[in-house]
């Protein structure tokens, strides 16, 4: 198994180091930088604008531009942002913080809603119940993330319930209470809104591996043995349905910071998500990259476990052919 | 045969397409026409009976979006407007409906600039649409020849290519496409920019059509039928006619019906983010960008139902594609 | 080539099917990892004499239906040679290799997929003279209906999709597919596993009468002894790849000579003495 770790983190590496010159050599090629939108005011004289285009490195060449960002990567700055004056690598930490926080409280929420509903939805006798929660996930699912977000948002002015947007209320207070008890308030609406977006894909593959996994011949078995459902349920169908589920939850990490970017910037959550978008408007190239190689990062770290996880749940895996 | 939640999405689905085609003449106003002393203006209320409690057979509307009731303006159809090419071949300016100026008809109200949202809605599909459509076949077509590539010679070529599929699935999309976005000039004529955009995306997606197909290829290659086929003389072009494509179109066109709702969201959520297409082009998802201001999300809930058409569209594409699913699973194996 | 070497020896004793070191090797060298290479034949030498009736037995994995499909030209061997009539069937040109594929046919094991479920029962067994071109419509239907009616399949099922027919009505369309293009030999991989015992032993029948009067070579593979002992003059036991043994039914059932052919001959069921089939 450490062998096997060893080996996908190799590739994980091969493959940020592609996707870095991939986007370095796209981002360059692109007309126009940061220096250049300074153009439009006038205040700046050209020699002001040429000599930052000379610190900057903006004047170098492609490869040797490439060169001074990887030096610049093994120093741990991940390159300089033009917009703040501050190496990359410290502009995106405190960001990153919040966007794992953001994420990983919506994927606990989100499985754990997601596994009672489709697991409901699977064992429940009544057909009424099924229906509903099938067609309420339908609906919930072709609804834009986007509604989703905005309607959340509108709840929030309407009822004033929740603070609406940011990470942070101006609380003076030191206690760790009230600071929690804030920040709680402002995950509120980010969280729900992620859960909601990515609940209707959990909940039909709950559903669709649990109803597999209670059809099996296995189950069946056991059922005419006369194993009490309940037992059946948690301790045999519910292992066989984790492979597929396993493999979802690698997968469902891409759509949950996807998803997150787009209510980071909605709800104006200061995370990694929102800090691209601004730094894409403004063309600053080094954080663009740093957000990009970060976000694939998190993508490959969640597949890695996933993989990770399934060998272990999975005694099929380790059998050695 | 056809169930009818799904013949109801098809209808449904037809009739949004229609109304995107014939867009200009469904809609009052163009979707540029600014009435700034309407800024923000709710939906303009319908009446059948006046305010003497008589009974109109042609419903109206009182003046001053609904304010004036002094003022009664019947509506009118198949009435003059403004002007436009139909198809663009020849110019026209009839409208299926209309109320005669100085009176106003805002079915779902207006925006920041006095722009009526239902021309603007009516606009907006075709951009959403178009892009949903253009990308979808671009992501299928290309994923459809690199899977079949891929698992009918299999060998180094089907691992390069699942290789590649792999890395692709492994990025985060909307992070790979904003910093592809980016390296669009940010000033390129917001036609082109919208295209080469929407290309983009559709050809990013190639990933999960490529692996479906593989699959696909690989399983069917292997059939009996298939192989008895082969002992018996046939050709590989037989093979695919007869036997192959009947079963892979089911799926492709299945997909299909799964991925046009997926790229017109995509679509949407790039506009609201600023990067899709710009200002005065109407698109849903610019149209919802304007929510975001805190005084729009506060008293003009009317901006929030462009985000209803592509709810409507994808809840239509999804019934169909699960009813195809469905009989496709009817044939055993 | 083929109607050459016909002509020039009918009845010599050349063996109508002759395999020679035949080795097949599965697995491929993918990209940053080692190849995992089975080896499914290894140096088989097999052949089949004209008109003859011979089992092919062996555990599954065995290598069986890779000799099968390599014999019928489905599969490329990594070495050794098939020969049809004297004729490495490698060296017939595109051509002849149409009709070299016709003359040997193959009947699968699984009766859900040997049929394209979409095909009517009709369409399904006149296929092969679809595609060869044989025929015209009225002339190929007609050869499909007979050869059904010969296997038992009333004529109303011709205009029934394949999806309607059961597991074991399948399989009798696809050896009257087999049988409509007169080929010289069939291999029966595993065909009568979907059959009941009364149909398959009346299918058999069939197929002994058949050998007689076309001088049909048959080919079968199985794993049923006590069915094929009745039918087969010759039997083949294969192992990892390779032939084992080889010799005619009656003394193989006397005497097996390889240990496997042991557990299989002992395995056969028998009614107690007393009791009357």
């Amino acid at each position: 198994m450490i062998r096997f770790a060893l080996r996908r983190a190799v590739h994980a590496a091969v493959l940020l180091v592609v996707i870095s010159l991939c986007s370095f050599s796209l981002l360059q090629l692109a007309p126009g930088n940061y220096v250049d939108a300074m153009r439009l005011d006038v205040s700046i004289s050209p020699d002001t604008a040429a000599a930052l285009r000379a610190r900057y490195g903006l004047n170098q060449s492609l490869p040797a531009r490439y060169v001074r960002w990887w030096g610049s990567v093994l120093r741990g700055e991940f390159g300089v942002s033009f917009a703040y004056g501050m190496p990359v690598g410290s502009l995106l930490w405190p960001r990153i913080k919040n966007t794992l926080l953001l994420a990983t409280i919506a994927a606990v929420g989100l499985w754990t809603v997601g596994i009672v509903l489709g697991v409901g939805a699977a064992i429940t006798p009544s057909r009424v119940l099924e229906h509903v929660v099938r067609s309420f996930m339908s609906v919930l699912h072709s609804v834009p993330d986007l509604l989703i977000a905005l309607a959340l948002l509108l709840l929030a002015v309407r009822t004033r319930l929740f603070p609406i947007g940011g990470m942070t209320g101006l609380t003076d207070s030191a206690s760790l209470a009230a600071n929690a008890r804030d920040l709680a308030e402002h995950l509120a609406l980010p969280v729900t809104a992620l859960v909601l977006i990515g609940l209707p894909l959990v909940v039909r593959h709950v559903d669709a591996a649990v109803r597999d996994a209670l059809r099996s011949p296995f189950i069946q078995a056991a059922r005419a043995h006369g194993i009490p459902r309940r037992r059946i349920l948690i301790a045999y169908a519910l292992p066989a349905a984790a492979n597929p589920l396993i493999s979802l939850l690698g997968y469902s990490i891409g759509g949950l910071l996807s998803s997150s970017l787009l209510v980071e910037v909605i709800m104006g959550w200061p995370g990694l998500g929102s800090l691209l978008l601004e730094s894409i408007f403004s063309r600053d190239v080094h954080v663009v990259i740093g957000a990009t190689l970060v976000s694939a990062l998190f993508l490959i770290t969640g597949n890695l476990i996933s993989d990770l996880l399934l060998y272990v749940a999975d005694p099929r895996l380790r059998v050695k052919r | 045969m056809i169930r009818v939640k799904t013949a109801i999405a098809c209808g449904v689905l037809a009739t949004v397409h229609g109304l995107a085609l014939l867009a200009n003449f469904a809609a009052p106003y163009s979707f540029a026409a600014q009435k700034r002393e309407f800024a923000f203006a709710p939906p303009t209320a319908v009446h059948w009976i006046d305010r003497h409690a008589h009974f109109h057979w042609r419903p109206f509307v009182y003046g001053s979006n609904g304010e004036d009731e002094s003022r009664v303006y019947p509506i009118r159809f198949c009435t003059r407007g403004y002007s436009y090419r139909f198809a663009g071949l020849f110019p026209l300016n009839r409208h299926v409906f209309g109320v005669d100026a100085p009176g106003v008809l805002f079915l779902l109200g207006t925006d920041g600039f006095g722009r009526d949202q239902f021309s603007r809605l009516l606009a907006g599909s075709r951009i959403s649409l178009t892009a949903g459509w253009l990308a979808a076949i671009l992501s299928l077509a290309l994923g459809a020849v690199l899977g079949g590539i891929s698992g009918y010679h299999g060998g180094l070529l089907d691992d390069l290519i699942m290789r590649m599929s792999e890395i692709s699935l492994a990025l985060p999309w909307l992070y790979l496409l904003l910093a592809g976005r980016a390296f669009l000039p940010l000033d390129a004529p917001s036609s082109t920019a919208y295209l080469v955009l929407i290309s983009v995306v559709g050809i990013l997606g190639w990933a999960r059509p490529a692996r479906l197909v593989r699959g696909l290829t690989l399983s069917l290659r292997e059939r009996g039928y298939v192989l008895a086929a082969r002992t018996f003389g046939a050709s590989g072009g037989y093979l695919l006619r007869t036997h192959i494509l009947p079963d892979a179109l089911s799926v492709l066109v299945t997909q299909m019906a799964l991925l046009v709702p997926q790229y017109i969201m995509a679509e949407v959520t790039l506009s609201f983010l600023g990067l899709g297409i710009d200002e005065p082009v109407p698109s849903w998802g610019n149209m919802l960008a304007g929510v975001q201001h805190y005084h729009v999300l506060v008293s003009s809930w009317w901006m929030l139902l462009p985000g209803v058409p592509p709810a409507v569209v994808a809840l239509c594409c999804f019934t169909i594609a699960d009813s195809l699913a469905s009989r496709a699973g009817a044939i055993p194996l | 080539m083929i109607e050459a070497d016909q002509k020039r020896a009918p009845f010599s004793p050349v063996p109508l099917i002759a395999v020679q070191g035949l080795t097949k090797d599965y697995g491929r060298g993918k990209l940053f990892s080692k190849p995992r290479i089975t080896r499914a034949l290894d140096n088989v030498d097999f052949y089949l004499e004209r008109a003859s009736a011979t089992a092919l037995i062996g555990a599954s994995g065995s290598g069986k239906s890779t000799l099968a499909r390599c014999i019928v030209g489905l599969e490329r061997a990594t070495s050794g040679s098939v020969k049809y009539r004297g004729c490495d069937i490698r060296r017939i040109r595109s051509d002849d290799h149409w009709q070299y594929r016709r003359k040997i046919q193959i009947v699968f094991q699984e009766p859900a997929t040997t049929i394209n479920p979409r095909f009517t029962a009709e369409a399904a067994v006149s296929e092969p003279l679809r595609i060869a071109g044989i025929g015209n419509r009225r002339e190929r239907r007609e050869a499909a209906l007979y050869w059904m009616d010969r296997l038992g399949l009333p004529t109303e099922y011709a205009d029934r999709p394949a999806l309607r027919l059961s597991g074991g009505e399948r399989q009798r369309l696809a050896i009257a597919r087999a049988l409509i293009s007169s080929p010289e030999a069939i291999i029966f991989d595993e065909s009568f596993s979907a059959l009941d015992i009364p149909l398959a032993r009346r299918v058999l029948t069939f197929l002994a009468g058949l050998r007689q009067a076309q001088n049909l070579t048959c080919l079968f593979i199985g794993h049923d002894l006590a069915m094929l002992a009745q039918v087969c003059s010759e039997i083949a036991v294969m192992h990892a790849g390779r032939i084992v043994e080889r010799q005619s039914m009656q003394s193989f059932l006397r005497s097996p000579a390889h240990r496997c052919s042991r557990e299989l001959v002992r395995s056969i069921p028998s009614l107690p003495s007393g009791w009357t089939a």
